[in-house]
């Protein structure tokens, strides 16, 4: 930047033409403190815009056709759903100490409609911590020696064949059903299901075959769920199980139906597939609503941040909105509904845009004041479910095999009373025979619509062209500040140089220097690497840890901290050493280590906003000003001025709030009030992160660590200090 | 036909009895003392044990080996040409539209294993030529079939299609070409040709139960032709050929739905007649056919089920069920009376036997119609006898990177009977073959393959005796798999696992519905220890009826799997233009610019600059020193400020941006054109665009969009293509010229009269006419129909005769070579030698090489001693 100009200005020689492209990137490093303020800013402001940038959403599939046909689910299958339903809870109330006895009623009910029935028999496979399995695809889990026979879980899958199809392609429908201690709602859940089975021996317009997998939940709704998947598609046909269950007699006291009872029974101890899996609907209703209408809540986030095509959630919409009256709901932070900053926020927009529509009438921009504070709400929360890579239901199992998937729970108004209970089986039962009937339309599997979004509500969704802006702009600055901090600390030693030599020597000095300055960077680039050892170490120091036995999670989180702070030790001492020799031009070195580190955390960012954006977009907005900002501490104690003052306290609140124990904290504590907080519940929450193989835990130890050199150098500084007037 | 056009004979045919009819009819063509041209229609009827109702048509058509030439009297002459043109041996068709249940509705019995077929098209054909002639043959069979067909059977003509399975596929033999289209839907379209064949059509006979709506209403309907042809015993005689034509069904009878609520029903089966699930009833029989009876069949398992019942009721099951009055026996009534029963000879392997209960359409008239009904009384629970083993097939793994294909095979418990039979039950061993075919871009690795039995890895070479794999080519051939495996009698279960990968496909190789996934077809599972064979006991008359003998014949148990369907890996054909070149041209500029900036030197380049500005007047031509000075005058002032850095982005950007959007915008152009192209071309590979048309015998172009476009004359040029070869060869070359002058006026006349829709087209054909990048075959049919009405007048007699697809530039050679490759065929005509014109054909032998041929040469194209000597005996005669 100051070279050329400098150059151009002692020469006085005509300047010799630059570049344009050149030109603009030294403008940007040069002025890299105002553009990083502005774009950082700007940023933060589209992140905030968002709400008001949503599109509506629209089906983009035209095959889908939701609610081109009349439903055909009548009284007859409602009738039939509540015979279930008594069924049932009749068995609850006669035996809950098995729940045998309702599965055979289930495969029973299933059996007389014509329906293909198998039992699949599974145990529960606890989420274990694989270290190096974040991306790779689902496998068919371990073999276990010491299952016990009590501990299994036993699906029971219907299937329809559709009459004239080929049979190469299915719809699942899933309800979590506990027979051990089931509420009503589950019940009733399934109820819904069976009249839509029932409905669907019937129809012939059926050219997907349709499974109807009612999920044993009572070691979770996603473990009986993921195993069922599991087993049809890595099956293993090298197995134990058959052993076990040759050893436990009540399983085969199961498969004892009669195999006879009706004809051409299709009853199978076998498990039973169908083809590749279009589509999966699970379904749940919930006990009691508080509700004063009746809702339809949409989970979609899955593992990851991976999200179902938008059309499936189009279709729910459209088919339950226009259809069959319900109100549908998104999952949104209610903490935020009530904040009144986001509020007056709302209004700054909604008077901006009236002065917009007074200028240009066409402009539609602005949203009112409270449906931009629930839009905020919606896709802050679908902002930390994606970026936190935990599913939000069941069909978070499906995602992993490429299957879309949603989550509907019905939460019906007040009690469930006899008439509303009809009410809500034939509404909900007609739903999903819509969701159903679009979804068997397709020829093609889902592609038009979105797979990167962000809803608002649930007809409004911001698409990844738009959300990336925010983004792009929040990271913007990093290239630019690293390219100007490198600059810096290379063009003050040529000054240095330049000064005492004679201009005829400048040209050997200066190649010289070249070679030498510009392999200067590795040395910080090797803290750096120090330093993202140490994260990944942290980052797996929990696997060893979780193996130690009977470690309540207060300890083993002590355990994680002070291990940390050795490996920390250990590694400083052997291969950070030779830092300590470096004496002169601190503040070189000091701007070189913030460069490279800059750049590094930039490529991080920018990678991980491929893999899962959220995760990207909320670490962004906590260290890009972090890192910004980071100045040694004690050369803004030297300065002393107000400007250093207050940057050491930013420096000082954001390097704590970066820090993930204390991010958390302070979450869980604006959340739900600090009087809960512990410092166990922190290893708690690491711990569901592992094991759901969430991406985000990977991300914060690598990523965070690695933006630890920054801390570490800015106390590190100081210490050097003394360490070199001790000398 | 030609005697229904007499009226008297006619008359006299209707009144008189079948034998003086018969003796009648083929009286004239009987006089060598030779058997006639037969024709047979059958109709089976089986209640399955899931509430449905079998009925299974079987029309027989035979064609005696005769040397009166080309003339038919029943036999269908599009049958008995393709036989003759292609030398086919044996060939099956099938299209078929849902699964066949082998659970429920059986797989052990003659109608599963030889009518239970994949869905969608599946054809094989044995030929009666030498190897290397074979695939030629097969593709011009595929082509033919298509165009009889309305099928885009044609799509199997390319080499990735169609295998040669060696030795697993039922009929083994090395001729064998064998491919399948499981896409293929199949509708009315293709029922209809396939009843044209029939003599009776369905306006009489029991052809005249085949109501559309109600079979495809159908759980299952599997429409086959299979014709043998036996193999001509002396020189110059046709050869004998035998249609069998069978439509199978699975119907569900209309029955009352809110009995299902009652328990107590809901193990009735439903009754049913013949008008109730067809609609239809039987006014007499088809006049030409020998026999026509309806039969009725109860399988083993539903007679070991009424025995039972009856045991509970009565001493003298046996007798009852034998004795003449058991069509109203105490389980069930039918409407009519069985003219004959039969009973099954019970076999080795089961202690049941079926029956079966004839009935003669003849008796019946358009007064008394035949309308058979089956109303149960009591509820009946029977299971259908299976296959030893039931396969199924499913994919592994996910993603779209690679997966897992397994066939598992379970035991069925039904079987375990017929293995207790055996003698040594513990070192008796089940051999099942597996045939499996697998398209190239789902990339097996045959080296994976991973045996399973009763759920203990097992080293393959244990299990699997004999495999033979020929590995996939890409874009060339599928991969092919044939297994026999020995599995223990007492195996409960078995799997086979392997491995694959998921390929690449180039754009033009997906199909419209790219998204949709891409379907393995079906495995063949077939039990060679095991065949599927009933013989009935009775007089003489069941050895006439060609059903029931096809059911004494011993097939082989054969089972087919699911189609599985993989999901592939499929750009987004959506935004091509928007997303594509945008994203191109954006990534360009940046990534160029950013290479600049990073790879150049600032300081090496200022000093360069510096050298060049002190030696300006070097290489600089004039305009360009003199535009920098102008500019450098101006900018002189503000050194470094923005507005110099404007002006210059402006000059030069503004060129480039230009530039790319010009680059851009031909691309899109192109695109456009290429996509339209890619529409019509469906999925012709670019070798073949390229090479056009390589075969002798003219290859048709693709039947573009699916089997809405008939091709009638295509396949009739095919088949007559050598009865008339003069007429339309001597129109090829005058043509050329002429439709260079078309698409002058052509164009002249689109060009004033056209509008904004066909500007497209336009361009293309311009584009055709000069570059000619794409087939030229593309042209013709469109011309005819762009001509405007004076211009048509003009050129019809010479259009009226489809084109043989030649590039124009060797037309003329083309046609001096047909003309002689006529001759030869006219000469072989002349002495009743016209069957081996094919491989004289392919060989390339015209009339001037065949003066030169000697007898060792004619022995080494294949053909007999006899013709031979005829051969050169009138060569010399001509000499």
């Amino acid at each position: 930047m100051a070279e050329p100009k400098e150059k151009s200005h002692n020469d006085q020689k005509p300047k010799p033409r630059v570049r344009p492209i050149v030109r603009l990137g030294i403008f940007l490093v040069s002025h890299s403190f105002l553009v990083s303020v502005v774009c950082c800013t700007s940023g933060v402001l589209a992140l905030f815009l968002l709400p008001v940038l949503a599109k509506n959403t629209y089906i983009s599939e035209n095959a889908l056709m939701p609610g081109s046909a009349s439903p055909m689910l009548s009284n007859q299958h409602v009738l039939d759903g509540n015979r279930l339903v008594k069924d049932l809870t009749n068995s609850n109330l006669k035996s809950s100490e098995t729940g045998i006895e309702s599965h055979k009623i289930i495969a029973q009910y299933m059996l007389d409609l014509g329906a293909e029935v198998s039992f699949h028999k599974f145990h529960p496979q606890m989420n274990q911590f694989h270290p190096l399995h974040f991306f790779s695809s689902p496998d068919s889990g371990k073999i276990q020696e010491n299952y016990s026979c009590s501990s299994y879980g036993i699906n029971t899958v219907g299937i329809i064949r559709a009459p004239r199809g080929d049979g190469k392609e299915a719809i699942v429908l899933v309800t979590p059903y506990n027979a051990l201690k089931s509420g009503f709602g589950e019940a009733l859940s399934l109820g819904i299901a069976y009249s839509v089975f029932s409905l669907l021996t019937q129809v012939t317009w059926l050219a997907k075959d349709i499974i109807w997998l009612v999920a044993d939940s009572q070691f979770g709704e996603y473990a009986a769920v993921s195993a069922w998947l599991r087993e049809y598609q890595t099956p293993k046909f090298s197995s134990l199980s058959t052993l076990n269950s040759e050893m436990c007699p009540d399983i085969n006291n199961l498969f004892e139906i009669k195999v006879h009872s009706v004809a051409g029974s299709k009853f199978s101890n076998s498990f039973r597939r169908a083809g590749t899996m279009a589509a999966a609907l699970v379904l749940k209703v919930r006990d009691q609503g508080e509700q004063f209408e009746d809702t339809i809540s949409i989970y979609a986030e899955a593992s990851n941040g991976q999200m179902p095509n938008l059309d499936l959630i189009n279709v729910v919409n459209y088919l339950a909105v226009h259809r069959q009256g319900l109100r549908v709901n998104v999952e949104k932070l209610r903490s935020l509904l009530n904040s009144s900053w986001l509020k007056s926020l709302g209004e700054i927009f909604e008077s901006l845009a009236k002065v917009a529509k007074t200028l240009n009438p066409k402009c539609k921009f602005g949203i009112p004041a409270t449906e931009y504070v629930e839009g905020t709400a919606t896709l802050a929360s679908s902002l930390y479910y994606q970026a936190l890579g935990v599913p939000t239901g069941p069909h978070g199992a499906f995602r992993d095999y490429q299957v879309d998937a949603i989550t509907l729970e019905i939460s019906p108004k007040f009690s469930l009373d006899k008439v509303w209970r009809n009410d809500i089986l034939l509404r909900g039962g007609r739903l999903i025979e819509g969701v159903i009937r679009s979804v068997n339309n397709l020829l093609e599997k889902f592609h038009q619509s979105f797979f990167l979004y962000l809803l608002t509500s649930p007809s409004k969704f911001v698409s990844v062209g738009v959300y990336m802006i925010a983004f792009a702009l929040l990271i913007a600055p990093l290239p630019m500040v690293a390219a100007s901090l490198y600059v810096d600390a290379n063009s003050s030693s040529n000054f240095l140089k330049g000064d005492s030599s004679t201009p005829s020597a400048i040209t050997d000095a200066a190649e010289h220097g070249i070679t030498i300055r510009s392999w200067k960077w590795l040395n910080s680039a090797k803290l750096v690497f120090i330093v993202h050892l140490w994260g990944a170490i942290v980052s797996l120091l929990p696997y060893f840890i979780c193996q130690i036995p009977d470690c309540s999670p207060m300890t083993s989180f002590v355990i994680w901290v002070l291990l940390s702070i050795l490996s920390l030790l250990i590694l400083n001492s052997v291969l950070a050493s030779p830092l300590a020799c470096v004496k002169a031009s601190q503040e070189k070195e000091w701007a070189l280590v913030k460069s490279v580190t800059i750049s590094s955390m930039f490529i991080g960012l920018g990678l991980m906003s491929v893999i899962n954006f959220a995760t990207a977009e909320i670490g962004a907005l906590l260290m890009v000003p972090m890192c910004l900002l980071a100045q040694p501490l004690k050369l803004d104690l030297r300065a002393g001025t107000l400007r250093s003052c207050c940057r050491i306290i930013c420096n000082l609140v954001l390097g704590h709030i970066a820090f993930p124990p204390a991010a958390f904290f302070l979450l869980k504590g604006m959340l739900e009030g600090f009087g809960s907080a512990n410092v166990g519940d922190f290893w708690m929450w690491v711990e569901s992160l592992w094991a759901w193989n969430s991406a985000t835990y990977l991300f914060i130890g690598l990523l965070r660590s690695g933006s630890n050199p920054l801390m570490i150098e800015s106390i590190q500084v100081p210490l050097m200090d003394r360490v070199g007037a001790c000398e | 036909m030609a005697l229904l056009r007499r009226p008297p004979l006619m008359l006299i045919l209707v009144v008189t009895s079948q034998f003086l009819q018969l003796w009648i009819a083929f009286g004239s063509v009987n006089e060598e003392g030779q058997r006639q041209e037969e024709f047979y229609e059958e109709l089976l009827l089986k209640p399955l044990p899931d509430r449905k109702v079998l009925t299974h048509f079987h029309f027989q058509s035979s064609a005696p080996p005769t040397s009166n030439g080309r003339h038919h009297h029943l036999f269908p002459k599009a049958i008995s040409q393709l036989v003759q043109k292609f030398r086919v041996k044996e060939m099956e068709l099938s299209f078929t539209q849902g699964r066949w249940n082998y659970e429920s509705w059986g797989g052990f019995d003659s109608i599963p294993s030889s009518n239970a077929k994949p869905p969608g098209v599946e054809l094989w054909a044995v030929f009666d030529v030498p190897q290397h002639l074979i695939d030629s043959l097969w593709k011009n069979l595929t082509h033919t079939l298509s165009g009889l067909f309305c099928a885009s059977i044609n799509f199997l003509e390319s080499s990735t299609a169609y295998s040669a399975p060696e030795w697993s596929f039922p009929p083994a033999s090395g001729n064998l070409r064998y491919g399948t289209l499981p896409r293929e839907a199949v509708c009315t379209e293709n029922l209809t040709p396939w009843l044209k064949l029939l003599p009776c059509r369905d306006k009489a006979g029991i052809s005249m139960l085949l109501d559309r709506p109600s079979i495809y209403r159908g759980f299952y309907h599997s429409q086959r032709l299979h014709l043998t042809s036996t193999e001509s015993g002396s020189e110059g005689m046709d050869p004998g050929i035998i249609l069998e034509q069978t439509l199978t069904v699975v119907l569900q009878p209309n029955s009352q739905r809110a009995s299902l609520a009652h328990a107590s029903e809901k193990h009735f089966q439903p009754s049913w007649s013949l008008s109730s699930i067809f609609g239809k009833q039987v006014s007499g029989k088809c006049v030409l056919a020998e026999t026509s009876n309806v039969y009725l069949l109860l399988d083993r398992g539903l007679v070991a089920e009424l025995k039972q019942l009856h045991k509970e009721n009565e001493k003298s099951a046996e007798k009852v069920l034998i004795s003449e009055n058991f069509w109203t026996n105490p389980c069930f009534e039918l409407s009519a009376k069985p003219d004959m029963i039969f009973i099954e000879e019970s076999s080795l392997l089961s202690k049941n036997s079926s029956v079966l209960y004839k009935f003669e359409v003849e008796k019946y008239s358009e007064f008394e119609p035949f309308d058979l009904g089956l109303t149960w009384k009591i509820p009946v629970v029977w299971l259908c006898q299976q296959a030893p083993l039931h396969a199924s097939r499913f994919l592994m793994g996910s993603g779209n990177e690679r997966g897992a294909i397994a066939i598992s095979l379970k035991s069925t418990q039904l079987s375990e009977g017929f293995m207790g039979a055996n003698s040594d039950y513990e070192r008796c061993e089940l051999r099942v073959d597996v045939f499996q075919v697998v398209p190239w871009y789902v990339k097996v690795y045959f080296h994976s393959l991973q045996v399973f039995v009763d759920q203990q890895p097992k080293a393959v070479s244990d299990i699997i005796e004999k495999i033979h794999v020929s590995p996939s080519k890409d874009k060339v051939s599928p991969g092919v798999m044939e297994l026999v495996l020995k599995l223990p009698c007492s195996v409960s279960s078995a799997a086979l696992t392997i491995e694959f990968d998921k390929g690449f496909l180039h754009i033009d190789e997906y199909p419209p519905d790219a998204n949709q996934g891409f379907d393995i077809p079906s495995a063949i599972v077939s039990f060679p220890n095991f065949h599927a064979s009933m013989v009935f006991l009775g007089n003489d008359s069941l050895n006439k009826s060609p059903l029931l003998s096809k059911f004494k014949e011993k097939s082989r148990v054969m089972s087919y799997t699911e189609v599985l369907l993989v999901p592939l890996t499929t750009p987004d054909f959506s935004m091509p233009y928007n997303v594509i070149t945008i994203t191109c041209t954006v990534f360009a500029l940046y990534f160029g610019s950013l290479l600049n900036a990073l790879r150049r030197r600032v300081a090496e380049e200022e000093r360069f600059l510096k050298d060049k500005a002190a030696k300006k007047t070097g290489r600089l031509p004039l305009l360009l020193s003199k535009l920098s000075a102008k500019l450098r005058g101006r900018c002189l002032e503000p050194t470094h400020s923005a507005p110099a850095s404007l002006s210059f982005i402006n000059s030069q950007l503004v060129l480039k941006v230009i530039l790319v959007a010009g680059l851009a915008v031909r691309v899109k152009v192109r695109i456009e054109m290429y996509a339209d192209q890619v529409e019509g071309a469906g999925k012709r590979s670019v070798k073949e665009r390229l090479n056009g048309n390589s075969f002798h015998n003219s290859i048709p172009r693709r039947q573009t969009t699916g089997k809405r476009q008939r091709q009638d004359e295509k396949w009739e040029h095919d088949l007559y293509h050598d009865d008339v070869p003069q007429v339309s060869n001597r129109t090829t070359d005058a043509r050329d010229l002429r439709l260079k002058l078309q698409r002058k006026s052509l164009q002249q006349v689109s060009q004033s009269g056209r509008g904004a829709l066909s500007g497209v087209r336009d361009l293309r054909e311009k584009l055709s006419g000069t570059m000619n990048p794409w087939p030229v075959n593309a042209d013709p049919p469109k011309l005819k129909s762009d001509v405007t009405k004076p211009t048509r007048r003009s050129v019809a007699v010479e259009t009226s005769e489809p084109e043989p697809q030649k590039a124009a530039t060797t037309a003329a050679k083309k046609k001096a070579q047909q003309k002689a490759d006529a001759s030869v065929e006219g000469f072989l005509q002349s002495l009743g030698l016209e069957k081996y014109a094919i491989t004289f054909q392919v060989e390339e032998v015209d009339m001037t090489a065949l003066v030169h041929m000697t007898d060792d040469d004619l022995k080494a194209l294949g053909i007999p001693m006899g013709p031979r000597k005829k051969i050169i005996l009138a060569l010399e005669s001509r000499g």
